[in-house]
């Protein structure tokens, strides 16, 4: 062992409810840090997935007239294919919608119908996980929205009319085979999920698609891959992305990460000052020993050591028990504070690239605390302590 | 002097600068290697500040300090140092061992600080020394755990660990019992004739004075008497 860490090691183990108290001073800071980082993080993310993790989040149509993308193949094949958006893309789905009455034995009532290619939309929107009955995998089956199906008294089993109002004259039966929520009150009031075949016989336009709908890897990147699918492309296409269109949300949460960044940065400044301010105490206390130590031939250097040492150890003793605090606060939140069906009110990732970059900054600032009582024995003449008892 | 190991040249000191002290005046001294010598003085008269700067702890205002033919003006931070830890070994009034560390550790503290590794021989070296001292009970414990006079005979066998060329001792004896003063300096001696160190000692009492080669007293900051002792040069017929 080096012997500036040595001396170190003896000086905070000779002294340690004085040790212990600064420790804890640490462990507080970074147990705060972590706890608020991992909170407000599990806070954005679980707002982020709510709103746009189970809805496409780039979302290509045609700039046509009636709308319509002709060659839906195609674009979805350029798509896939581009080098550039490799490993950007968690699915490419095509959709063809189109305005519905649904006519019912008093009134009509209108919807949305929506035709995917079930296996891809799946991915997005999660049908299987949000359904009451099956999917509509055979022709002519549907699947409603759960206020649609509440308001109009619908259950699994009911046949419907359905007309598309531009071909008021043609009409098709269909069955309802489930029922889904999908946690928008919008959409569970308006959607008739089916099939792609099935959308393409009620709104006679075989083959094409009315928009083309992605998901990203990273929610965030979501405005770059829009740029990039509008450069492939050209003109023709409109390309929208979710956070072009949810501007406001993400002025709340980048405001939201500003203030979490302010707490945490605060933080770390009282535990750098108390730690400069007890080690500066410490220097005064073992000046003596300092003295002593240049008497017999210590380096500058090596008494800069032992206080950087020390703050060293400091740190990385704070750090260990603030992990340890902040961690279990924060499982014991996610553990307590559950909602009436039993769901942590936050979910809470434990992000360790987070966890580590908070040690480090713990860790770093408790050597940086140090330079100053560092600097302040290597200044100290060996002389003063000697002459003065 | 050819045999010389530490000479001080024209050496000034003055603390204070609005209100300046002089404490040492034009002083010239040079020590030779091997022999043991005792500076005297009331206690004001400069002679603990002269030891410092002897041992390069303070410098003087103007004048050169050399030792091994080296003017220590002109070294860096890291060489005085350095000559602190391997050319001289300090002995001081108040004994000053670590309290974080055991007597044994203290002992080896010069060894560690010199940034070798140490080895078996060089801690036997130090019980050794502890053993000499009779401190071999005693030498596990904590230094506040061990009486005045132990840890000043700790203080000792640290100062001879790195088998220092000039030991520098400033009331060695200062606060032990004339029994225990007695024993100590016999064996000062003795490492001085066994090894040939060199020993310069600042002491305010005669008896001790009398012990040693040369006898140099300081007066109101200068040299006042500088006599070689003749009945410690003859060696004891016994």
């Amino acid at each position: 062992m080096a012997l500036s860490l040595k001396i170190a090691w003896r000086f905070l183990s000779a002294n340690k409810n004085q040790t212990l108290l600064i420790m804890l001073g640490i462990a507080v800071g970074v147990a705060v840090q972590v706890f608020i980082g991992l909170l407000i993080q599990g806070l954005q993310k679980n707002l982020v997935q709510t709103t746009v993790g189970n809805s496409a989040q780039v979302t290509v149509s045609s700039t046509r007239e009636d709308r319509y993308i002709l060659t839906p193949n195609d674009v979805i094949a350029q798509i896939e294919e581009d080098g550039e958006l490799q490993g950007q893309l968690k699915v490419v789905s095509g959709v063809s919608d189109s305005p519905v009455f649904i006519k019912l034995e008093q009134r009509d009532v209108s919807g949305f119908l929506k035709g995917f290619d079930l296996e891809r939309a799946a991915q997005i929107y999660r049908f299987e996980e949000r359904l009451e009955g099956n999917m509509p995998l055979e022709p002519n089956q549907v699947i409603i929205g759960k206020v649609l199906a509440q308001e109009n008294n619908l259950s699994i089993g009911d046949q419907l009319t359905l007309t598309v109002p531009t071909l008021v004259l043609f009409s098709r039966n269909v069955q309802v085979v489930g029922i889904f929520d999908l946690g928008v009150g919008g959409l569970n009031a308006s959607w008739i999920v089916t099939n792609l075949p099935t959308a393409w016989d009620i709104i006679r336009r075989p083959n094409t698609m009315s928009s083309i709908e992605m998901q990203v890897n990273d929610v965030f990147s979501a405005d770059v891959v829009a740029t990039r699918v509008k450069q492939i492309l050209g003109d023709g296409f409109k390309v929208s992305d979710w956070k072009t269109s949810n501007a406001d949300l993400l002025t709340a949460l980048s405001s939201q990460s500003v203030s979490s960044i302010m707490i945490q940065t605060f933080v770390i400044i009282a535990v750098a000052l108390s730690i400069a301010s007890v080690l500066i105490i410490n220097v005064v206390q073992k000046s003596r020993q300092l003295g002593i130590l240049k008497a017999m031939g210590i380096r500058d250097g090596q008494a800069r050591m032992i206080f950087l040492n020390q703050g060293l150890l400091l740190g990385v003793g704070g750090t260990i028990i603030g992990l340890a605090m902040g961690i279990g606060l924060i499982l014991m939140f996610t553990t307590f504070a559950r909602t009436p069906e039993g769901s942590p009110v936050v979910p809470v990732f434990i992000n360790y690239g987070f966890i580590a970059l908070s040690s480090a900054i713990a860790i770093g600032s408790s050597l940086v605390a140090a330079i100053i009582p560092a600097r302040r024995s290597a200044k100290l003449s060996p002389v003063e302590v000697i002459r003065n008892g | 002097m050819a045999n010389s190991v530490l000479t001080l040249e024209k050496i000034n000191k003055v603390y204070g600068v609005d209100v300046p002290n002089q404490v040492l005046f034009d002083i010239d001294l040079s020590i030779e290697k091997g022999s043991f010598n005792a500076i005297i003085g009331q206690s004001g008269s400069g002679k603990s500040t002269l030891l410092n700067i002897m041992g390069i702890l303070d410098k003087p205002t103007n004048g050169t300090v050399t030792i091994n033919g080296i003017r220590t003006d002109q070294m860096k931070s890291d060489q005085m140092a350095q000559v602190r830890n391997r050319t001289l070994g300090f002995i001081f009034q108040f004994h000053y061992l670590l309290p974080e560390f055991s007597a044994l550790e203290n002992v080896l503290m010069p060894y560690w600080i010199r940034g070798e590794q140490v080895g078996q021989s060089e801690k036997q070296r130090a019980k050794d020394l502890l053993t000499r001292m009779g401190l071999e009970k005693v030498m596990n414990n904590l230094s506040t755990k061990m009486s005045g006079g132990q840890q000043q005979r700790t203080a000792i066998a640290r100062a001879l660990m790195n088998q220092p060329e000039i030991i520098l001792a400033d009331e060695p004896t200062g606060n032990l019992d004339s029994t225990n003063t007695e024993s100590v300096y016999e064996l000062l001696r003795e490492i001085n004739r066994d090894n040939g160190t060199t020993f310069i000692l600042v002491t305010h009492d005669r008896r001790v004075a009398e012990m040693a080669d040369r006898i140099v007293e300081i007066r109101d900051g200068r040299v006042f008497l500088d006599v070689d002792n003749v009945a410690q040069a003859i060696p004891s017929a016994t």
